[in-house]
């Protein structure tokens, strides 16, 4: 099973993502709330594979995903977000982003994406 | 408080544009129809509509964002308890009726359908006027329309009679659910984006 940490603000989102995840092969060995819980609860749990929601308080994805690869650079982030703007596609791939996912979104491209990333392509 | 005529029907134009767009992120979030009613884009007097939202005396929950970048503004998704529990339904993809109660989850909900219309009329804004247009953490009220309007223009009402809103009425389909989406743009920043809005299509069309 491939271990997963779902970083997200609203709990209903993270409700969402752990019924689609578990139609897939994952384990939801965590949940944070913001970045700077994202950060503690990697370093805690180190996931396999993060889905990462960007308009967060406190710290944002951007910034968690910046951080969490500054402390594993082969950390695997998948970006989940409203936003559908090049620039900032362009700073989730800077910061080290694996893939980017915009909402709403159809169960099976998570699953499919997540399977993906984990498996290098 | 000024903006020309000219200016309020550009900022009309794109505003129907983007609540299409938002309208399709809004049923492919709940799977279910979200069919726009009306939209309309304004000045309005405050105390007009102040005395509309205080004679609905319905119990709604809403979720207030900030739209940041270069054109800044205020959104606010409303809608009446007992449709927020149906929401919450068509969201978790549970049958409808699981929902009996305000909890976290409807919170949630709602929170998460502002964050996807504010996103989504960012989204177009940004496509539109060539910048990037972010929504800022939503915050969930749960108290009666006029007292929620009230929070929404209380820094407007301040210093003005009237306000520039943009009003965005919605109806789920096969049900008696209504719900309401506000934008109020912020005037400096709407000015300047529509300016270079329209030196940007004048130089297209030469």
């Amino acid at each position: 099973m491939n271990r997963v940490l779902i970083v997200d603000d609203a709990s209903v989102v993270r409700l969402l993502i752990k019924k689609v995840l578990k139609q897939g092969d994952f384990e939801i060995v965590g949940e944070a709330v913001n970045g700077v819980d994202a950060l503690a609860k990697y370093k805690e749990l180190k996931p396999d594979i993060v889905t990462m929601d960007i308009t967060m308080p406190e710290a944002d994805g951007i910034q968690a995903t910046k951080d969490i690869i500054a402390f594993d650079p082969n950390a695997k982030i998948v970006m989940l977000s409203g936003i559908d703007q090049k620039e900032m596609l362009w700073q989730a791939i800077k910061a080290g982003a694996s893939s980017y996912i915009v909402k709403p979104f159809e169960n099976d491209r998570i699953l499919s994406t997540l399977h993906d990333v984990i498996n290098g392509k | 408080m000024q903006i020309s005529k000219e200016h309020l029907k550009i900022l009309d134009i794109i505003v129907k544009i983007s609540m299409d767009s938002a309208s399709r992120s809004f049923s492919k979030t709940i799977k279910h129809a979200a069919l726009i009613e009306l939209v309309k884009t304004d000045l309005v007097d405050i105390s007009e509509i102040t005395e509309e939202m205080n004679n609905d005396f319905r119990e709604m929950v809403a979720s207030i964002l900030r739209l940041e970048g270069s054109l800044n503004g205020k959104l606010m998704f409303m809608i009446p308890l007992d449709g927020a529990l149906m929401l919450q339904d068509f969201y978790l993809q549970d049958e409808p009726g699981t929902a009996k109660e305000f909890d976290e989850f409807t919170e949630g909900t709602v929170q998460e359908i502002g964050n996807i219309l504010a996103s989504a009329i960012g989204n177009s804004f940004a496509a539109g006027f060539g910048s990037m247009l972010l929504p800022t953490p939503p915050q969930v009220l749960c108290d009666f329309a006029g007292s929620i309007f009230g929070q929404l223009i209380f820094e407007e009402s301040m210093d003005n009679d009237k306000i520039l809103l943009t009003e965005t009425k919605f109806k789920l389909r096969n049900t008696e659910i209504d719900c309401y989406f506000f934008l109020l743009p912020d005037l400096n920043t709407l000015e300047e984006s529509l300016d270079k809005y329209e030196k940007a299509s004048d130089t297209d069309s030469l």
